[in-house]
């Protein structure tokens, strides 16, 4: 059993439009498309998972109508649901596509709504039951506001106490006590900022050189993306490289790709695979997402289509 | 059908610790009228409803009156919320639990719930976590 954990979650709203216009005095524009899903990065891990049939579990901390919609929507997805109610609104997201140019949406995420210290050790006595159940723990996205910086530090730390897995992707300040903690996956988030534990991320070399700092801290692996079709994996004795042809790739919707990638990577080790191989098989995925509408592509022939795609090769610098 | 087909997979519960403050922020939270107790280690050990609750909160004589109006004011039942909202779930929980494994029947629930006029079945695996729940409407749906 898996579980995922989104201390932060989001209601999604993605909209596709033409091009966003002045009219007037307003910015306006009219969604030729949308879509609306439960979100949060561990909530679209378990999304991924739950369709190609791996049992997981859900832990968030939810609230008001939007955190219903979400516990609602996961239960349809066949999703095990285990939340902590908060008294305020869970947050929604918003996407904009714009034709041509989906490959760089505009993204607007709330902060999202303060957590009590209460609500925190209500979901901490929750998780600690949780870990006499699961295999592998996925701690994926941002943290709400007045949870302490190393939350997901103190996360990983009871997981492995108990000898259970985990997987990490985060970014910002909360992202170094996470890998001080020793995940046994790590992928920094650098959407919003190239920097990862105050190193600036601009080359291969970069990935690979904070990859190497973060793999002395006892993480046995760590993924970083540069860009859509790309991705590094640093282990302790090797390094792999991962490329797609970015040419080939017609982008429709890239939110929640990176999220696929996380999916289809663990949806992978559970088959007993390599880990080079499954992210060769994450990326692949990720890359069937970004070429659907919806949020995550739940058709594995997509997956499979992509997959011939991939190239891996294993780096100089081991 | 198997019931794991059928139930509602939430695992909303009370730790056996917790206080019926807590309690009753969950059930009005999460709009259920009762919730599975568990162990530390997700283990049903009883399960505990707003009636236990209330039935707790009532002074002794109203089980054999069975009516409220001879309780003077609601301030009393306020009062003694207030003395027992940090008491522990465990001591008004109801310890003999009737719970259904995941792998039974549904019509094996189905006469549970009928014969025991139940709201909510715990569904338990076989190490006796708690793995989601039976609702009747989980029943009626499966039944259309």
């Amino acid at each position: 059993m898996i579980l995922t954990v989104t201390l932060n979650p989001a209601y999604d709203l993605i909209y596709w439009v033409k091009e966003i216009e002045q009219e007037g005095e307003t910015m306006l524009s009219r969604a030729y498309r949308s879509h609306s899903s439960a979100g949060g990065k561990g909530i679209n891990v378990s999304t991924y998972l739950a369709s190609v049939g791996i049992e997981n579990i859900a832990m968030g901390l939810i609230g008001g109508h939007t955190g219903r919609t979400i516990e609602r929507s996961l239960r349809d997805k066949g999703i095990t649901t285990n939340l902590t109610w908060i008294t305020e609104e869970t947050r929604s997201n918003v996407a904009i596509l714009r034709k041509g140019k989906e490959d760089t949406p505009i993204e607007i995420n709330s902060e999202g709504p303060p957590i009590s210290e209460r609500a925190l050790e209500q979901f901490l006595k929750q998780y600690k039951t949780m870990l006499h159940r699961v295999e592998c723990v996925v701690l994926s996205g941002s943290i709400p506001p007045r949870v302490p910086n190393d939350i997901y530090g103190k996360l990983v730390r009871l997981a492995k106490e108990k000898d259970i897995r985990t997987v990490v992707n985060t970014g910002g300040d909360h992202l170094g006590p996470a890998a001080e903690a020793g995940p046994y996956l790590l992928k920094p988030d650098i959407r919003e900022r190239k920097k990862v534990m105050g190193e600036v991320i601009d080359s291969s070399q970069s990935i690979i050189d904070i990859g190497k700092k973060i793999i002395g801290y006892g993480t046995e692996y760590v993924l970083l993306s540069h860009g859509l079709t790309g991705d590094i994996l640093v282990s302790k004795d090797k390094i792999w490289d991962f490329e797609a042809d970015r040419e080939k790739l017609t982008p429709k919707n890239r939110v929640g790709a990176g999220d696929t990638l996380i999916g289809g990577i663990i949806y992978q080790l559970l088959e007993g695979k390599d880990m080079h191989e499954a992210v060769r098989y994450g990326l692949a995925a990720a890359m069937a997402s970004v070429e659907v509408y919806e949020k995550i592509c739940r058709d594995t022939s997509l997956v499979h289509a992509q997959l011939s795609q991939v190239a891996v090769s294993e780096m100089e610098g081991s | 059908m198997k019931v794991k087909e059928i139930m509602t997979k939430d695992l909303t519960s009370v730790r056996e610790d917790e206080t019926l403050k807590a309690l009753i922020y969950l059930m009005e939270k999460t709009s259920v009228s009762g919730v599975p107790v568990t162990d530390e280690r997700g283990v049903v050990v009883g399960f505990i409803s707003e009636r236990d609750v209330i039935s707790a909160a009532l002074p002794n004589y109203f089980e054999m009156l069975r009516t409220a109006s001879y309780i003077p004011d609601i301030n009393q039942l306020s009062r003694r919320l207030e003395e027992i909202k940090g008491d522990r779930v465990s001591e008004y929980m109801v310890e003999d639990v009737i719970t259904v494994d995941e792998d039974e029947e549904d019509i094996h629930v189905a006469d549970l719930i009928i014969r025991n006029e139940l709201n909510r079945v715990p569904v338990i695996d076989k190490e006796g976590m708690l793995c989601g729940v039976v609702q009747r409407i989980d029943l009626l749906g499966a039944l259309l």
